[in-house]
């Protein structure tokens, strides 16, 4: 029985139980951590990320299938820990500062850590320095801003220019999101990338990290 | 004289799957379903929706290209309430609110990582305070009604023609600081479900066939709410 199939319908069809029986079942058939994550659980969740940005699914079920994986991450990440698999990326996240709004945020940050990546969330109102302390920390490749108005999409730039003041920008690469944000608003603050939804924050995720490394 | 509005807002989960598009597409989960209608059990059970709202008229003493006049020296700016307003004779500035223990449930999810839940609570919330500007909007043209006057539709600040800076002007000119209602020094309402807006009010019938507000929205073409739109969050 193929039980990565099995995995990768469970987190389509949003099914916890059988999810979290399937990887059981995987561990005992000797397949390796690693192997379940990057050939059952990341496929399914990337297949999950296309057809909501074809429109072919909607918010509440992609966040279905993402609280369905992460099931089965829950039994992964001690034996994963054991093994000293690299995380996908590191990436710290933040509401900028003068800005309270969360949720968007709130779900890339559920949805890169379904795809594997180590996210330090910094909450919302986040001073620029609050940015470039964590970044420096926690050596994260990526830093995602989110902003709702435009009075406050400002602090972008101010962020920005901090990574400057402080040589970090071969370092660590720029995304953004929020109503207030946009492709055309990135390339002129001098972002990396702009993520229009969650799926696409998690596509840029890996771009940006690629590109550090 | 402003007055302070709070008026009982009790939400029907039907009305709140016709409000958020997803549902009106046949493929809606019937999980997502049974979510929204716990959660607005859980809203009208605990009375989590604790709305307020304050509004005040201001006579017109002149409209230019893009700035209103107000009686008392006050100019409310913008090229899209000038335009739309032209006709009025007053503006009534408003700001509403449906209270802070919503975003406080949806934390909660958050926190407990229930994402789907704390995201569709978020979206009863919007619902909520949509529905609450609506019924605010009805009681100030019902107001206008007695005086022979017709209102025209609301506008908010951040459309386009509209600055998001004279948030914090409304504020000042609805009173909202005799409210639980905030301003951030960003000039962001605290809490966060909350709306302000100006309607003009005239003895002539304004031109409701204008472009629907969405039309001035910065947003369009990421909204949510929007049926024609691609997926975006909030």
């Amino acid at each position: 029985m193929d039980y990565l199939e099995k995995i990768k319908e469970s987190i389509k069809n949003t099914d916890s139980e059988m999810v979290i029986e399937f990887t059981k079942k995987a561990l005992e058939n000797n397949l390796e951590p690693e192997k379940i994550i990057y050939e059952a659980l990341t496929p399914a969740m990337d297949y999950v990320g296309q057809e909501y940005e074809k429109g072919n699914l909607f918010l509440p079920e992609m966040l279905m299938s993402a609280e369905t994986l992460k099931g089965a991450m829950e039994i992964l990440k001690p034996l994963l820990v054991k093994t000293g698999v690299p995380k996908a990326g590191k990436v710290v996240m933040g509401t900028v500062e003068g800005d309270i709004h969360d949720i968007g945020k709130q779900i890339v940050c559920m949805m890169l850590e379904g795809a594997g990546f180590e996210v330090f969330d910094l909450g919302v109102d986040v001073p620029a320095q609050t940015f470039i302390e964590k970044i420096k920390q926690e050596k994260a490749e990526v830093v995602g801003m989110s902003a709702f108005l435009s009075t406050t999409a400002l602090q972008f730039l101010e962020v920005i220019k901090k990574l400057k003041e402080a040589n970090l920008t071969d370092k660590v690469k720029v995304m953004i999101g929020g109503a207030a944000a946009s492709d055309r608003y990135a390339e002129m603050i001098g972002a990396d990338g702009y993520g229009s939804n969650a799926s696409a924050a998690v596509r840029l995720a890996r771009e940006l990290v690629e590109r550090t490394r | 004289m402003s007055e302070i509005f709070t008026p009982e807002t009790i939400i029907e989960a039907q009305e709140v799957l016709k409000f958020i598009p997803f549902f009106n597409r046949e493929k809606a989960g019937l999980q997502s379903r049974v979510i929204i209608n716990e959660l607005v059990y859980e809203i009208n059970n605990h009375r989590i929706l604790k709305p307020q709202a304050i509004f005040e008229t201001y006579r017109i003493t002149e409209i230019d290209n893009d700035k209103i006049y107000l009686e008392g020296g006050e100019v409310l700016r913008g090229t899209l309430p000038s335009h739309l307003l032209k006709l009025a004779e007053e503006v009534i500035t408003l700001v509403c609110t449906i209270g802070k223990d919503l975003e406080r449930e949806v934390e909660h999810y958050y926190r407990k990582k229930k994402m789907v839940k704390a995201v569709l609570m978020d979206d009863i919330g919007n619902f909520a305070l949509n529905l609450l500007a609506i019924n605010i909007c009805q009681i100030v043209g019902l107001n206008a009604e007695k005086k022979g006057y017709y209102t025209s539709k609301p506008l908010t600040p951040g459309l386009r023609g509209f600055p998001l800076e004279e948030q914090g002007n409304i504020y000042k000119l609805a009173k909202a600081q005799n409210t639980n209602i905030s301003l951030t020094s960003h000039l962001m309402l605290d809490p966060r479900k909350s709306l302000s807006m100006v309607i003009g009010s005239s003895a002539n019938p304004f031109n409701q066939t204008d472009n629907p507000l969405c039309t001035y929205c910065e947003g369009q073409g990421k909204c949510r709410y929007n049926k024609s739109s691609g997926p975006s969050e909030r």
